[in-house]
């Protein structure tokens, strides 16, 4: 009996799985506690660390203020015009009136402050004036405080001191000077520490057990405190603690830690402290609090966090154990009302039967089975419903005697008196103490499984035998089953076929369309003679036809197809006989056409119908004979077929729509059917147009070629050296002055070089013959003219199987052109002659020029040096007697000599620069600059010019004429800014048109920028001599440098702004000097 | 002459010997200036030769101030014949001149010139530099001694 497989019913076992969870949460609880706890106790301390850092900073902040008032007070009381020469007043009369006025003042000072005192010392601690009556003796402090303030400028505050009497001060002072800085009296404001900054530093804000602030400073490798502690009395200025002890958070503040820090105070506590400098002193603020008070606060909060978490895992204790027990009482019920509903939906007649044979329980299937309710079968005899009941009793007695059947045959009758054939297993059971009780039986109808079995093997011989192939297709494409036909026509084994993907046996090309017709197939259920390759296991293709159906509740696909591949090979054999007559005669470049015998087209190729431009349906069923220039002679041409059989190369044109006209020649045949009846004319036209035009091209280049040997004088041979046949062109004889036609050998041109070439002509030839190149001049002799020049090349020639067969050349003309050379070289030996007189000339210039500047600069200015030095010497030694308008005179001509010397001074460097090698060496431009700017501040030292010259610099050219330039540039710059307030000179690199540029820039008189064109050339000037003196020469003098440097020099400026000059030089770059 | 402490000038121009001559002067040390005024009567001086024969066996001056442009023999040539003799190539040779080419002042100096100076135009320019020059070659200079 085949029970269906029961799923695992709830068991026992989820019990340990209750508490498997029950375990899981309570660890969850305690680590939520846990996380709870410590992330609780994070935030206490951050907020406690946040609460002294706030503390901390509130304090240090009101000690600074109170700080900078007590300096401000001091600064007030000594500052000031009124105080000075109150003070003055006082000291030159100590019992004069204004002692009770600054008495006042004192008084006023020390009450509207809430100072201890207000005190006036002299510069050498001498107590001056005092608010109080009876002020104490100035105690040391007090004097280094006014050494202190005597040497400041500004206000200055004392340390704590503490006073014979036991209070703690600390003063202000300020030293009250003379208007030369010279200090008068000192000023001194102290205030009683414990009256306002102790109570300020030692309250805390909020309410904290332990919370302390305290200021301390550094003295000598110790720690003072400044103030009174809260847990210890007497601390202030007593209190000290060594730097080495640096768990103690005031060390570690004055030892410059800032911020947070945890450690001992000096009661040995451990505390949470702020440290911070007070700004602007020597002082510490220390904000601390207990560790303990904090450690307090997260304690009880550990302690709430532990009760909840123990709650939660007793209530989670409580819930487990509930839900554990009601699981198991509804886990009983569950499992009977569970077998009794399997026995019931199972579709076996099941039935127990007692000792006696009697039915006591049957279920569903048994009351259909046999058409009795379950009241009616139970009580009665199990063997009445079978069609063989001895057969059934003696089924059930095996039952009691051996315990079990196994597939006992019986069949059931239903009341209807239709039979189910089953099959029997039953077994005896038996209660707790092992007495048998009865049988349970199992049937199992199998009517239906014996008639599927035969109907089975009827379709299966259907299969087997069938000669269309037959398959089922899974889902997957696959072959599941296939019949014996498949494997007979692919020649695969069943199990080759379906080991893979049908898919796999397809032609390439039919597999898409396969996959796409699956597709559809799977869509509309079933495919009808669709088509495609399958490869045999020989490689070869076979074409089935294909019809399936699509079965969608299995996915499966029952298919049946037919080899088709003989009949699609004959058909194709037959579409491609008939396509390649055709594409034939579309091929054929020739009109081709068929014509009835009443002369009308009955078909026609591409080509006519180009050649025609009318379509092919326009052409069919008109006159043949209506395409042609002649359609006359077109008729007869056909006509002609038909009556001879055939024509040939028969002339003809054709025209096309547009006009032009196509010469064909045409062949014509007529064509018969089977009986030998004539059915019309199969006529070929060769279109002639193309040979035709040919013709002419090559009749035209001959003649073009022949023009142009004219034109350029060049004629053109051939020479076959085995026939010795020479053969010219028409240009050829002209130029040899011979006879068109006369024919020609090699001896006979050979007859016409000059006699004193011939010999240089043939051995040319000759070598040229043995592979040199052949490219040579020669004179050639004409009858009745002059000597001609031409020039000869050629190239050999071999024919087909590479012997020599002679050579090709050409014949030029080239007199004029030898005239030509001949003139040429005359005229250059001349030329040179004269390059080399005119260069000798020019030397000689040069030194006359060189002699001439140096007589210049010698002769000239002995003159003037005379004119000017006794005109000087004049002034001098007579000045005495000289009358009012001869000293002006005089005057006059020193000026004039000077003017003159540097005109002359100007002209020699102007002539100096257009000579002479140039070199080009790396100048140090800045350094050039600077040394120029010392020089002409040296000269003009009243003057105040600021100078920006760019450091490093570099400009490569001439050393000395890049000096003059800069001379040139920077002496304008300093002379046209002399009149400017505030001059501005500046040098400095500019890309300019994407090269480096030099500018030399100044504020000072400019120009007019239409005058720029003057600039450049001598003698011109800008500016008249009484304005800014000059010569003239300066700027040409650089412009003409620059130009021999193959630079260039430009100008901007704008009157009263000043101007831009702006140089370039070749080759220059900045780099750095040291690199160079 | 017969002072060893002479300043021996060398000048064709009258008007430039004048303006020398005065410079030295306002400072006391005209009278000990000799004279050449081309470069051959120079070095008949400084030889002892030709018109200066009788001087045979006098000192040779302190310095000798010398014009480059000079009739006769010029000043690179004299200072070169100067070099070349024994007697006289230690001789300090200032040259004075109004040029002031590049290649002047080269050949000066290659010819063992000990100074080379040029005119300045200025008056009183041109007598401190002449009365300078003086002072340093009578007074301050330390000549060697053969």
């Amino acid at each position: 009996m085949n029970a269906p497989a029961a799923p695992i019913p709830p068991s026992p076992a989820a019990g340990r799985t209750w508490v498997v969870a029950f375990a899981v949460l309570t660890l969850l609880l305690l680590a939520a506690g846990w996380w709870y706890y410590r992330s609780e106790a994070k935030t206490i301390r951050a907020h406690r660390h946040e609460e002294i850092a706030a503390i901390g900073a509130l304090k240090a902040g009101q000690i600074q203020h109170w700080r900078q008032e007590r300096l401000n007070d001091a600064t007030r009381m000594a500052g000031g015009p009124l105080v000075r020469k109150a003070v003055t007043e006082f000291l030159r009369e100590p019992g004069g009136p204004l002692r009770a006025d600054l008495l006042a003042r004192l008084q006023i000072e020390r009450t509207a402050g809430g100072y201890a005192d207000a005190l006036i010392f002299a510069p050498d601690g001498q107590l001056l004036l005092a608010a109080q009556a009876i002020p104490a003796p100035p105690d040391p402090a007090t004097q280094r405080l006014i050494a202190a303030a005597r040497a400041s400028r500004e206000a200055v505050l004392s340390d704590f001191f503490r006073l014979a009497d036991g209070t703690i001060q600390i003063a202000a002072a300020a030293a009250v000077r003379d208007t030369a800085g010279q200090p008068l009296a000192v000023a001194v404001l102290s205030s009683d520490a414990t009256a306002y900054l102790y109570p300020l530093i030692q309250s805390w804000p909020s309410p904290s057990r332990s919370g302390e602030t305290f200021i301390v400073q550094r003295e000598g490798e110790s720690i003072i405190f400044l103030n009174e502690a809260r847990h210890r009395a007497g601390t202030a200025l007593v209190l000290r603690q060594p730097l080495t002890r640096t768990e103690i958070p005031a060390v570690q503040a004055v030892l410059g830690r800032q911020g947070i820090f945890e450690g001992v105070d000096y009661r040995g506590q451990a505390v949470l402290a702020d440290l911070r400098p007070v700004v602007g002193s020597r002082w510490f603020m220390v904000a601390k609090v207990d560790q303990a008070e904090i450690f307090a606060e997260v304690r009880s909060r550990t302690s709430l966090i532990a009760l909840v978490v123990g709650s939660l895992i007793l209530l989670a204790a409580a819930v487990t154990a509930a839900i554990y027990r009601q699981e198991n009482a509804a886990e009983v019920i569950r499992l009977n009302a569970y077998n009794r509903s399997l026995i019931e939906a199972s579709p076996d007649p099941l039935v127990t039967i007692s000792v006696e044979g009697k039915i006591t329980d049957v279920n569903a299937a048994t009351e259909q089975v046999t058409g009795r309710a379950r009241g009616e079968l139970i009580g009665t005899d199990f063997s009445n419903y079978f069609t063989a009941p001895e057969q059934a009793r003696a089924g059930y007695r095996q039952v009691f005697s051996e315990g079990f059947v196994r597939d006992y045959p019986l069949a059931i009758r239903h009341r209807n008196g239709r039979v189910t054939e089953v099959l029997y297993n039953a077994s005896v059971y038996k209660n707790e103490q092992g007495r048998v009780l009865g049988v349970f039986a199992a049937a199992r109808d199998i009517t239906q499984r014996k008639q599927a079995e035969t109907e089975r093997g009827q379709y299966f011989k259907l299969f087997t035998t069938s000669n269309d192939l037959m398959c089922i297709a899974d889902p997957n494409g696959a072959f599941l089953k296939t019949n014996p036909a498949c494997t007979r026509t692919l020649g695969y084994s069943e199990a080759e076929l379906v080991s893979q993907p049908f898919v796999e046996f397809i032609h390439p090309e039919d597999k898409q369309p396969t996959l796409d017709e699956m597709a559809r197939q799977q869509r509309v259920g079933y495919s009808l003679n669709f088509e495609n390759r399958y490869r045999c296991k020989d490689g070869s293709y076979r074409w089935l036809s294909w019809r399936a159906s699509f079965i969608r509740e299995e996915g499966f696909t029952y298919a049946t197809a037919r080899d088709v591949t003989e009949l699609k090979r004959a058909e194709a054999a037959l579409r491609r006989a008939g396509a390649y007559n055709r594409s034939l005669i579309e091929a054929s470049p020739d009109p081709l056409v068929t014509i009835s015998s009443e002369g009308k087209i009955t078909d026609v190729n591409a080509a006519l119908v180009q050649a025609t431009g009318a379509s092919r349906e326009q052409l069919v069923g008109t006159d043949f004979s209506d395409y042609f220039t002649e359609p006359d002679k077109a008729r007869a041409g056909y006509r002609q077929v038909f009556s001879v059989g055939f024509v040939r190369d028969y002339p003809l044109a054709l025209r096309h729509q547009d006009g032009h006209v196509t010469e064909v020649l045409y062949n014509a045949s007529v064509y018969k059917d089977e009986q030998g009846q004539v059915l019309g004319v199969f006529a070929a036209a060769r279109d002639v147009t193309a040979r035709k035009q040919a013709e002419a091209a090559v009749q035209r280049s001959r003649d073009d070629l022949n023009r142009a040997q004219a034109v350029a004088h060049i004629g053109s041979w051939r020479l076959d050296v085995r026939r010795n046949e020479l053969v010219w062109s028409d240009e050829n004889y002209r130029i040899f002055g011979v006879p068109q036609g006369t024919p020609l050998t090699y001896e006979i041109f050979l007859g016409r070089v000059h006699p004193e070439d011939r010999e240089y002509v043939d051995q040319q030839w000759k070598a040229a013959l043995a592979g040199k190149p052949y490219d040579i001049k020669h004179r050639i002799l004409v009858e009745n003219g002059p000597v001609k020049w031409v020039r000869e090349r050629a190239e050999l020639e071999f024919d087909p199987t590479g012997a020599l067969w002679g050579g090709i050349g050409t014949t030029q003309d080239i007199t004029e052109l030898h005239r030509a050379e001949e003139a040429i070289r005359q005229l250059n030996t001349g030329l040179e002659q004269r390059v080399r007189e005119r260069t000798a000339e020019l030397t000689a210039a040069n030194q006359e020029l060189e002699s001439f500047s140096y007589a210049v600069s010698h002769d000239l200015r002995a003159p003037l040096r005379a004119m000017c030095g006794f005109s000087q010497a004049l002034v001098e030694d007579f000045g005495a007697t000289l009358q009012g308008e001869a000293r002006v005179y005089l005057e006059q001509i020193i000026r004039a000599s000077r003017h003159m010397s540097e005109l002359v001074d100007g002209l020699l460097i102007l002539s100096r620069c257009t000579r002479g090698e140039l070199r080009r060496d790396p100048v140090d431009l800045s350094a050039l600059c600077e040394r120029i700017r010392g020089e002409l501040s040296r000269a003009e030292p009243g003057r105040q010019v600021e100078w920006q010259i760019q450091p490093d610099l570099v400009a490569r050219g001439d050393p000395r004429m890049i000096e003059v330039v800069m001379n040139n540039l920077l002496g304008n710059a300093w002379k046209y800014t002399a009149r400017q307030a505030a001059p501005v000179i500046r040098v400095y690199a500019e890309p300019a048109d994407g090269r480096p540029c030099f500018c030399v820039a100044d504020n000072g008189a400019g120009f007019d920028m239409k005058h720029t064109e003057q600039l450049f050339k001598p003698f011109q000037r800008l500016h008249r001599q009484e304005e800014f003196p000059g010569t003239g020469i300066g700027l040409a003098t650089v412009q003409r440098i620059l130009h021999r440097h193959g630079g260039t020099i430009h100008a901007t400026a704008a009157v009263g702004q000043g101007a831009i000059f702006k140089f370039s030089l070749p080759e220059l770059d900045t780099l750095n000097p040291s690199s160079l | 002459m017969k002072n060893a402490k002479a300043i021996l000038l060398v000048e064709d121009n009258p008007q430039d010997e004048m303006l020398i001559v005065r410079a030295l002067r306002n400072i006391n040390l005209a009278n000990q200036l000799d004279v050449a005024r081309d470069g051959q009567q120079a070095l008949d001086y400084l030889f002892q030769e030709g018109e200066f024969a009788g001087r045979a066996g006098a000192d040779l001056p302190a310095v000798v101030l010398l014009d480059i442009n000079l009739p006769r023999v010029n000043g690179l040539e004299v200072l070169r014949q100067l070099r070349a003799d024994p007697r006289t190539h230690l001789l300090p040779v200032a040259i004075l001149t109004s040029s002031d080419e590049e290649r002047d002042r080269l050949r000066s100096y290659e010819n063992g010139a000990n100074s080379f100076v040029r005119k300045p135009l200025e008056f009183a320019e041109f007598a401190e530099t002449v009365a300078r020059m003086g002072i340093y070659w009578l007074v301050v200079n330390k000549p060697p001694t053969e």
